[in-house]
């Protein structure tokens, strides 16, 4: 066999194991809910410029606190602004910025706990302690102080998360390039003069992206939690753009006066957050066979 | 624990010295409250020991925390383990409750939602649980206090007079640990069941209250003892969103308040406290595993893990 045809072969048997995933993931009624969740949203923070009916940030004062109408399907705020668009556009901020702090926290952890995993000796010694220290701190806790040192701000916000939440990811994926390592396998491809890179890309990495991508989508929740929650507290990103966590700090203002000012934007994020986890549970049950849900 | 208490210094005393700005012109403008020449700035940094090398200063601000000083906030001008300490008491306030609250509805949903696996009482306890780890904690406050102290008018909306002033709170910081330990100890339970001892038990004769009680739920809970410990040392260390909504007095509003106004020292305190109230806590979960767990006492360590 050339070294095409095994490509192929590799390939094609990658595709079916996929299709195999995807269909035993639509069987789980729970992630196809979850899964229809974040294809919706996803779908909103898109076509938020194409879809919403207003501006999100034209205010209009004489229009504040209006009822839900077919003109403003959700009512406005208190400035006059159409809640459907501030949504719309809050999903393309809160789930974006989200995003780009979980490919951080992703590539960060997969580089430690690979690097971790393979050479061990001082290198995992080292970075296992960080990794330890890192887990020894409440959430928040650092993020919040390393937003103190930058200043407020959504590039600032999305900086000290990162730092701040990598430990975790780094941990399973050191534990899971540790178990994969002295296996028969790479011990064979090592000896068949395979380069380190090699052996990465080839074998490791597809051993390992079980637990990794349960662990994204899991992570997915955590992060946008943690993001809407230090822009609820003033600290990520700033009054008037339109960001879920802002949208809510605005409405607790309006407690009383205009409840759906709270209501809507906690709403998304608790929809957006259950949406992550009921994905991220359904593809735990069979890609991750160490903790499957007995 | 040393490595990690030792990385916590290093993380504390670097916070205060990456921030941009000079040091000594900042506690000058900020303790003194005038704004400094540059005579006085020069004074301040050698007075303070600002001009030595980092290094030294970084020892010599080690020493003085291991003794308890940690310097002077600069927002109060009181002595940032003064100000610690008089917050801890109205932090355990809440977290005590809200810990044991998470507790008494975690265990019984978890065991219950175990032994009746996927039949209806399971379906609604998975519900449940996943929702109540998806909520935003901020979001479940406002709700909580639109309906019962808006709408109700049961309870106040914030502040700390009363007992009824804590159920708000207390119940807010509460579900998201409940949510999560409910799963967990599901899964345990779930595991010890299918254990060979639980079948020996059976096959002794044993009723089935008598094996759930004395043999799967003893040992379904000791990895759930260490997410619990886990969970209250978060609690302890401080809930700065909830405390924020409820305008509490404890070490989370001080954690928020410290942020907003840039004052370092408070907020190497802060990182210190949370730091080694997690490693404490831990501390004594790892402990109290001789207490219940019989093979760990024996010492036959290789077959607990």
């Amino acid at each position: 066999m050339t070294p095409t045809e095994a490509g192929v072969l590799v390939s094609e048997a990658g595709g079916e194991a996929r299709t195999r995933i995807l269909r035993r993931l639509l069987r789980d009624r729970a992630a196809v809910v979850g899964l229809v969740l974040v294809v919706l949203v996803a779908a909103a923070a898109l076509l938020a410029p194409v879809i919403s009916p207003h501006d999100p940030n034209a205010v209009d004062v004489a229009n504040k606190f209006a009822p839900r109408s077919s003109e403003h399907l959700l009512g406005t705020d208190h400035l006059g602004r159409d809640m459907v668009s501030r949504l719309l556009w809050g999903a393309r901020l809160s789930v974006g910025a989200t995003l780009v702090a979980t490919v951080g926290i992703g590539l960060i952890g997969l580089v430690l706990g690979m690097l971790a995993g393979w050479w061990g000796g001082f290198v995992d010694g080292l970075i296992s302690r960080v990794i330890e220290l890192m887990q020894a701190l409440p959430p928040l806790l650092l993020p919040l102080a390393i937003t103190a040192v930058l200043g407020a701000g959504l590039r600032n916000v999305l900086i000290a998360i990162v730092v701040s939440s990598w430990a975790n990811y780094a941990r399973i994926v050191r534990g899971a390039v540790l178990a994969e390592r002295s296996k028969p396998y790479v011990e064979a491809a090592r000896s068949s003069g395979a380069s380190t890179g090699r052996i990465f890309r080839r074998h490791l990495l597809p051993n390992i992206v079980g637990p990794v991508v349960v662990m994204t989508t899991l992570e997915l929740g955590i992060i946008l939690l943690a993001i809407s929650g230090l822009s609820f507290l003033g600290l990520g990103v700033q009054p008037p753009a339109a960001e879920w966590g802002a949208m809510l700090s605005e409405g607790r203002t309006y407690l009383s006066r205009a409840p759906a000012m709270m209501v809507y934007p906690g709403a998304a994020i608790f929809v957006m957050v259950l949406a992550f986890n009921l994905v991220g549970d359904g593809l735990r049950d069979f890609l991750d066979p160490r903790s499957r849900r007995a | 624990m040393v490595p990690t208490l030792l990385g916590l210094s290093f993380i504390a005393f670097g916070l205060a010295n990456l921030a941009p700005g000079d040091p000594a012109q900042q506690y000058l403008t900020r303790v003194l409250n005038q704004p400094a020449s540059q005579e006085e700035i020069e004074r301040v940094r050698e007075e303070l020991g600002l001009d030595r090398p980092l290094a030294v200063q970084y020892v010599d601000w080690l020493g003085d925390a291991l003794r308890g000083d940690l310097g002077v906030s600069y927002a109060t001008r009181r002595p940032v383990t003064t100000e610690i300490a008089h917050r801890v008491p109205y932090t355990l306030q809440l977290a005590i409750p809200a810990a044991l609250l998470a507790l008494v509805i975690a265990i019984p949903a978890g065991v219950v939602s175990a032994l009746y696996r996927g039949r209806l009482p399971d379906h609604v306890m998975r519900v449940a649980s996943l929702a109540g780890a998806s909520l935003p904690s901020f979001w479940l406050a406002l709700l909580l206090i639109l309906f019962f102290a808006v709408h109700l008018s049961l309870v106040p909306v914030a502040g700390r007079e009363g007992l009824d002033s804590y159920l708000l709170p207390t119940l807010t910081l509460a579900l998201g640990p409940a949510a999560v330990l409910a799963r967990f100890t599901r899964s345990t339970m779930l595991e010890a069941l299918g254990d060979d001892y639980v079948r020996t038990a059976r096959a002794k004769g044993l009723t089935a209250r008598l094996v759930v009680a004395r043999h799967a739920l003893r040992n379904a809970l000791i990895p759930v003892a260490t997410d619990f410990g886990t969970r209250l040392s978060h609690l302890v260390a401080g809930a700065v969103i909830v405390e924020t909504i409820f305008v509490w007095p404890g070490l989370g509003k001080l954690t928020l308040d410290a942020v907003t106004e840039r004052d370092f020292p408070m907020i190497q305190g802060v990182v210190l406290f949370g730091g080694l109230t997690v490693a404490l806590i831990n501390l004594v979960v790892d402990l109290s595993y001789t207490l219940i767990d019989a093979r760990v006492r024996v010492g036959t360590k290789a077959v607990a893990a």
